[in-house]
């Protein structure tokens, strides 16, 4: 049945290989003649800062763009441009992207069956229920994920529909032998031991021959299972050996190209000073009775696992998610929270984790995404000052350090870390008194990660109360003065002064884990 | 030395031939479109286009198009459709010619149309905002209930004794040698320009129809924004209904309908051209003027009585699909 090209005696071939791979997007390149091998029965990290062409290169492999130059060639043979979805597919070559393409609505059969044209069966031939529940129930017995295949995908948590994904890559007879997988960020939004699975899913492919070309901004996954690693920089090979001797920070100078100054300074902490935000027993879908207090120039940390209710809780505090009871004051007055907007005007600024979604309107311009908050500053005579605006906002570029300095630029062709910048300079400049940010650095590469650190640590120092809700407990360890540790809606414990540590806080957060979980 | 410069040359022309290729299929399609158009029909019949006449009366017959075009461009901006404004229209013309005809001063029936279109627009806001209902069913339902009150006001009777000429002379009356109407038309063009391009509610309509949850997030009342773009599309198809029925001195039951295609095939070709990728006034401007001109040229050169609806219904089909690749140009132009 198998139609892989895979001749087993060619074992040193590389598995994958592009060849002087070159795509412009109109004047600029993507990728400048990009050649990289992907050995077989090893893992391969695709590092590089944000908008290094990582993406663009895992779009052509996926067929999604068209190559000016260049070839790709699967176990030696090259492919014809644009790589076909489907013969690639057919040749082994499996994504799984960051949005997983898994459909919410249909269980986990089903979602199995459509990735594989439900076997050949065609498009109005009828079902084997049965086998097509038996094949998505193996696959996922492989990767020892215990979840009923009847499941609808949209009930299960993020950890599970990524196991989903990868699972569904390797059907039934492809485990034993598999081809070559592209992972993208797999890991971004996940917490600690739900890493771990996934890791160990990769390195059950890679034991069974598989070629693992693993993409992520995350140092530590890096020195844990890569044998290989790849390094973009503007679009060329920066680098490309085994991983084999490689440090954090060496590896961190390749992906930036420089050493990168780690600014571990704290911000300066007011010794005393007033409380600007209290939330007593707030109950809401997840939460229950959780209480803290915030004070001015201080950083608090929201940290657990998924499902801790953290999220939730930023968007209580940002008027996103209603109240059931509980009281939230700012600077000892009580604010009712109905509407985001309610919420600014009570000093309370949100900055969602889904950043492309949520965070920012992609296809307008910078400009306007930036003053859209409040364009009171520029209402003069009945007309909009638009010379005023573009001098403001390139004043915030220079302040948040967002490049390129292109304001007229549309923000989804910023680099995720700069969107981010954006989206924080949207709200800094409203001059919240507090200041709430879901995940302030996911899928942002190690520069930008220091960079939105260093500007969270600055309006701190400039007198805003700042909330972080964050799974990174690296990032929580580095920027907070206190933590405060969710398990499943409840305050489980907090840390507040002194040095704290991501592992002191991933203990606590996986302390009660196993009981009821 | 020469051969290279030869060639250089050569790449450049090549490339400036694409160039001008590319912005024809695109950009500036539109508006080179209108000229061809307008060459066209004067070289083809130069006894009757290009004529005072004729302008004076593509000008006059074109303008409450124009108005309703704009007027749909707002709920367009922020991402959304308003089906009834045909059906304002066609309440509003027979509104006034009704009250008019008994004796109402002109002013009430003004009005009193304004309000009706006003109130439409409450409904449907309400409806979309407040009941979650698709904004594309909800008007198109308000569009129906109103044609079926037309009918009912009406009693299926044109309605034109006792319009005098204080009504009618409201459109009518020339101007510059132009009917008024024409002007009418050109000064909501203004104040939409105005309204979209120089306030804070033009920034939250365009931010409430590119990305809603994020711009409600930002703090924009998005619910507010989409409200009110539906009772100002309400009032300005209520005006374009009081004017249609002033400069036909009379207003018949089933007027309205025939009015909604064009408006939308006049905002999606404006999508396409001045602000391309975008819905905008000027555009609009040109894609009506796209359509009057094709189809009185097709008229007057002895065409039958299929052809507007041909040309409508093929333009706002074209101007669709040309949009989408302005869309897809522009991403292809950027990622």
């Amino acid at each position: 049945m198998t139609t892989h090209r895979r001749p087993s005696d060619e074992a040193d071939l590389p598995s994958l290989e592009v060849k002087g791979l070159t795509k412009r997007f109109a004047g600029t390149v993507a990728l400048d003649d990009v050649s990289l091998s992907f050995r077989r029965g090893a893992v391969t990290a695709l590092l590089g800062p944000n908008g290094c062409g990582k993406s663009t290169l895992i779009k052509v492999l996926a067929g999604f763009h068209t190559p000016e130059a260049g070839e790709v060639l699967l176990d030696g043979h090259a492919l014809s441009l644009p790589v076909s979805p489907q013969l690639a597919y057919r040749d082994g070559l499996r994504f799984i992207h960051q949005d997983l393409g898994l459909i919410d609505g249909m269980s986990i059969t089903d979602n199995f069956g459509f990735a594989r044209a439900f076997d050949g069966r065609g498009t109005i031939l009828p079902l084997n229920a049965r086998r097509q529940r038996q094949i998505a129930a193996a696959a996922l017995a492989q990767f020892g994920v215990d979840l009923d295949p009847d499941r609808s995908v949209g009930d299960l948590g993020r950890t599970d529909q990524i196991m989903v994904s990868i699972a569904r890559a390797f059907a039934a007879h492809e485990f034993e032998h598999p081809g070559v997988v592209v992972l993208d960020e797999p890991t971004a939004s996940l917490p600690a031991e739900a890493v771990e699975r996934v890791l160990s899913a990769v390195e059950l492919i890679r034991s069974n021959g598989g070629t693992v070309i693993y993409v992520t901004h995350r140092i530590d996954e890096v020195l844990r299972i890569a044998d290989d690693v790849a390094i973009l920089r503007d679009g060329r090979v920066a680098a490309q050996h085994a991983r084999e001797g490689l440090t954090a920070g060496g590896l961190a100078e390749l992906i930036m190209g420089s050493v990168v100054p780690i600014d571990m300074s704290r911000h300066v902490r007011p010794a005393v000073s007033d409380v600007v935000l209290t939330a007593k027993e707030l109950t809401g879908p997840r939460l229950r009775d959780v209480g803290f207090e915030v004070r001015r120039g201080e950083i608090v940390g929201i940290a657990g696992l998924a499902g801790c209710g953290r999220s939730e809780l930023a968007r209580m505090l940002g008027g996103v998610q209603q109240l059931v009871s509980g009281v939230i004051e700012v600077s000892g007055q009580r604010v009712v929270l109905k509407n985001p907007r309610q919420a600014l005007d009570a000093g309370i600024a949100y900055v969602p984790s889904e950043r492309t979604r949520l965070g920012l309107i992609g296809d307008l311009p910078a400009r306007i995404n930036v003053t859209l908050g409040d364009l009171k500053p520029y209402w003069r005579r009945g007309f909009l000052q638009q010379a005023k605006e573009r001098r403001d906002v390139g004043e915030l570029f220079d302040r948040f350090n967002i490049r390129p300095r292109d304001i007229e630029k549309l923000l989804r062709l910023f680099s995720g870390g700069n969107q981010q910048k954006a989206v924080l300079a949207t709200r800094a400049r409203l001059n919240p008194r507090v200041l709430v940010i879901d995940e302030p650095t996911q899928g942002v590469d190690v520069l930008g990660k220091q960079e939105i650190a260093a500007v969270i640590r600055s309006l701190a120092t400039d007198g805003c109360a700042i909330v972080i809700a964050s799974s990174d407990f690296d990032e929580i360890a580095e920027l907070c003065d206190s933590v405060i540790v969710l398990d499943r809606g409840h305050v489980l414990g907090v840390f507040a002064g002194g040095t704290i540590t991501e592992r002191d806080i991933a203990i606590m957060a996986s302390s009660q884990d196993k009981e009821g979980a | 030395m020469t051969t290279t410069s030869q060639n250089t040359a050569r790449t450049d022309a090549r490339h400036f031939a694409a160039a001008i290729a590319r912005r024809l299929l695109t950009d500036g399609g539109a508006v080179i479109f209108l000229i061809v158009l307008i060459v066209g029909f004067s070289i083809a019949l130069p006894d009757l286009f290009p004529t005072l006449r004729n302008v004076q009366l593509l000008l006059g017959s074109y303008a409450i198009p124009l108005i309703l075009a704009l007027a749909v461009t707002l709920p367009l901006i922020a991402g959304e459709f308003d089906l009834s404004v045909a059906g304002t229209l066609g309440v509003a013309a027979v509104f006034s010619a009704y009250t008019v005809s008994n004796g109402w001063p002109v002013v009430l029936a003004f009005i009193g149309s304004l309000g009706i279109g006003i109130l439409v627009g409450i409904v449907n806001g309400f409806l979309v905002t407040r009941l979650q209902v698709s904004a594309f069913i909800a008007t198109l339902g308000m569009g129906t209930v109103l044609a079926g009150g037309n009918l009912l006001m009406t009693q299926g009777q044109v309605i034109y004794e006792g319009i005098g000429s204080s009504f009618t002379d409201i459109s009518g009356a020339p101007f510059l040698t132009l009917s008024r109407v024409t002007f009418y038309a050109f000064a909501v063009a203004l104040v939409l320009w105005y309204l979209i391009e120089h306030t804070p509610f033009g920034r939250y309509l365009r931010a409430t129809g590119t990305g809603r949850e994020a711009a409600r997030l930002t703090g924009v009342k998005t619910s507010q924004t989409l409200f009110l773009s539906f009772v100002l599309a309400g009032a300005f198809a209520a005006l374009a209904g009081f004017l249609q029925a002033s400069r036909a001195g009379s207003a018949a039951p089933d007027v309205g309908p025939s009015f909604l295609l064009p408006a939308y095939a006049a905002a999606f070709l404006g999508a396409t051209t001045i602000l391309p990728g975008r819905f905008n006034v000027w555009g609009t401007v040109v894609g009506v003027a796209i359509l009057a001109v094709g189809i009185t040229g097709l008229n007057l050169a002895g065409s039958a009585l299929w052809v507007p609806d041909v040309f409508n219904g093929a333009a706002l089909i074209l101007a669709v699909a040309a949009s989408a690749a302005v869309r897809r140009r522009r991403r292809a132009d950027k990622s």
